[in-house]
């Protein structure tokens, strides 16, 4: 099984916005060029351990952040 | 902010730019324009006067490379799962953002591809207009950075997605029929087997790749990420090694478009900030259109109908130089792409 998973936004403002809430809210993430595989609006996605996806999709959740899409790596 | 690299998909994006780079000296050396073997822009323009939509009779030919491209990047997403027919972020705006940019290019002769071109041939103007483009795509990385949105593009017909593809196919059979309305000038062409062929290689590998020759930077500067720069780069070596085999390298010898370096930059500063704000280069527009996206398509008819506009009212360098008109409108464009991006960053 894939360890990280992807999440993708409807813009880059608001793939930063949620690395940057989720960072201050201690999860290991970092905004990266989506993968190949991954299709994205504006060509970057968030990257964060499989573990954690469902503590980010709160917190994407609260901020009000509209999720596009969640893959594996 | 941390460098990194997606190192597989740097492969592929190396990949895709060498088939650009090396696919673009080839094509010169069969008979394509010097420095410019595959331009999306300039053949866009090309196209456009031999539909008529500029009285240039020198950069009239319906350039089928462009058809290729299209077709290849459209059967790589059918067999992918890739053609998402897709359309409505400000489409309109998208129209006009790709004729300012072409205003841009038109000033300076070259897209971000062929600036990269220019670059591995060896001409010295090219670096200003690489400046520009970069300085370009950092102004506009600052707007996405601080919300800039065009709007959400949403699904649409099959018959939307198509539409494009299905213009293409007749620009080709127009090219081999030559009815009596089309101008197909004598200017520098390679063979027609050659061009589909490295447009359609090409068009697969862009969808493939997703290859970008302002998303790079764009990346860079936005999160540190170099892999989608990789395309770029290997453009540029895998010309410039090209040219060197085939004996086409002309170092420090500026041969085609403008060799001012304050208006190159301040022309290809409209290219990176036009491109930035359509969410990619020209040849980025033209692979999503081809895959169905609709707001690419407008981004690239745009760029046509500026080079018809470039070509007509004469606010292209011409004749060795650029009219006074060509400089009004690159910096209008400049300054109208600013008040766009004002008018669209909202911070929620």
């Amino acid at each position: 099984m894939v360890s990280r998973r992807v999440m993708t936004f409807h813009g880059t403002y608001y793939v930063l916005k949620a690395e940057k809430l989720l960072q201050k809210e201690g999860i290991s993430v970092e905004a990266i060029a989506a993968p190949r595989h991954i299709s994205s609006d504006c060509g970057i996605c968030i990257r964060f351990p499989r573990l954690d996806e469902e503590r980010v999709r709160g917190i994407c959740a609260s901020a009000g952040l509209e999720i596009s899409g969640v893959y594996d790596e | 902010m941390r460098f990194k690299i997606a190192v597989k998909d740097a492969l592929w994006l190396a990949g895709a730019g060498t088939v650009a780079g090396a696919g673009a000296a080839v094509l010169t050396h069969f008979g394509n324009p010097v420095d410019g073997g595959i331009s999306i822009a300039c053949f866009s323009r090309d196209i456009a006067g031999a539909l008529g939509f500029h009285q240039v009779l020198e950069f009239s030919y319906l350039r089928p490379e462009i058809v290729a491209i299209i077709f290849g990047a459209l059967l790589a997403a059918l067999f992918t799962g890739g053609f998402r027919p897709s359309g409505g972020s400000s489409s309109v705006l998208r129209f006009f953002i790709g004729m300012i940019c072409s205003f841009g290019i038109f000033a300076f002769v070259g897209c971000p591809m062929r600036t990269g071109l220019r670059l591995a041939g060896g001409d010295p103007a090219a670096l200003a207009g690489l400046a520009g483009l970069i300085a370009g795509i950092g102004i506009g990385s600052v707007f996405l950075a601080n919300g800039f949105t065009l709007g959400r593009s949403t699904p649409t017909s099959r018959t939307s997605g198509l539409a494009f593809p299905f213009v293409a196919a007749l620009l080709l059979v127009l090219l081999l029929v030559h009815p009596f309305f089309i101008s197909l000038s004598h200017q520098r062409h390679a063979p027609l087997f050659a061009s589909l062929a490295a447009g359609a290689i090409l068009g697969i590998a862009g969808q493939r790749t997703k290859l970008c020759f302002i998303g790079g930077f764009r990346n860079l500067f936005l999160i540190g990420d170099l892999t989608l720069l990789t395309g770029f780069v290997f453009l540029v070596l895998s010309a410039l090694v090209a040219n060197v085999l085939l004996g086409q390298v002309h170092m420090g010898v500026h041969i085609i478009g403008s060799g001012d370096f304050i208006w190159s930059f301040i022309a290809l500063t409209v290219v990176g900030l036009a491109s930035a704000f359509l969410g990619g280069c020209p040849f980025r527009q033209l692979v999503l259109a081809s895959q169905g996206n609709t707001d690419g398509a407008m981004g690239i008819m745009g760029i046509m109908a500026g080079a018809a506009v470039s070509y007509n009212y004469y606010l292209a360098y011409m004749a060795d130089a650029l009219d006074k008109n060509g400089k009004i409108a690159v910096v209008s464009g400049l300054l109208l792409l600013l008040l766009i991006g004002i008018l669209h960053t909202k911070k929620t």
